[in-house]
């Protein structure tokens, strides 16, 4: 009993090794965005699933955005946080030069 | 033997017009996509990226404005290209979309020909304009309507 119990745990262990799955959160995202941006940023990220962390409202203002287009802005911040858009099912993204 | 043969032959065509599935070695081409590649042969596979890509091309070059959504302008099936379907429909012109729903290829391809990772993304004149968030902020400030106003003039 013993024996069966530990020797699933340690399989457990090793097939979450192989299973990168990326788990977003309201804080790892603003952090990976504010620290992205070399902490030049006011960063607000909102869970809009319920809590289910699907699907997250963005918005970034930052000096960093002087002059560029809309478009690039949006790609600024999407190329920060990509491999978490691939484990979302939405995101909606505003962003605003200061 | 010849008479069993013929006995054979007449089952299998009776049975062949009664539609009951005896002998179908015959594929039919509704059930295959047959594709021939550059020197006629077939190959059964699915569409190549560089052919996805050029009917991406092809659709932001012919369509003034070209929207990939999901669903249609009739029936939406997502907030935000539902939103983004009322913001052109407010400008009174005409504009193509494409339903990345029942069109796995391009769902995928215009995420990479566009460098833009959700749906929808809107096309003025050929050129990317952004997705839903963006639309709304352009819309509200005036600058989508002054881009569709220019692409309008060039359609003429």
């Amino acid at each position: 009993m013993f024996s069966v119990t530990r020797s699933l745990r340690l399989q457990s262990s090793a097939l979450s090794r192989h299973l990168t799955t990326v788990v977003n959160s309201e804080e790892s995202l603003t952090k990976i965005i504010y620290e992205g941006m070399n902490q030049n940023a006011d960063v607000t990220v909102k869970d809009i699933s319920g809590g289910c962390g699907s699907m997250y409202d963005v918005q970034v203002a930052s000096s960093l955005f002087k002059g560029m287009s809309k478009v690039k802005q949006s790609r600024m911040v999407q190329d920060l946080i990509k491999k978490e858009i691939g484990a979302m099912h939405g995101l909606t993204l505003k962003t605003k030069a200061l | 033997m010849f008479v069993r043969f013929v006995a054979l032959l007449a089952l299998v065509t009776a049975a062949a017009s009664f539609n009951v599935p005896v002998a179908r070695f015959a594929v039919s081409r509704t059930s295959l996509k047959m594709e021939t590649g550059d020197a006629g042969e077939a190959n059964f596979e699915q569409e190549t990226p560089e052919r996805t890509k050029q009917r991406i091309q092809d659709m932001v070059t012919k369509n003034p404005v070209m929207l990939f959504m999901k669903g249609n302008k009739m029936f939406p099936q997502c907030g935000f290209s539902n939103t983004a379907v009322q913001i052109l429909q407010s400008y009174s012109i005409d504009f193509e979309t494409c339903d990345v729903l029942s069109d796995e290829a391009v769902r995928n391809g215009v995420k990479d020909f566009s460098n833009w990772p959700t749906i929808p993304q809107l096309y003025v004149a050929g050129e990317f304009i952004g997705g839903c968030d963006i639309m709304i902020e352009e819309y509200q400030n005036g600058n989508l309507a002054e881009v569709i106003e220019k692409a309008k003039a060039d359609m003429m």
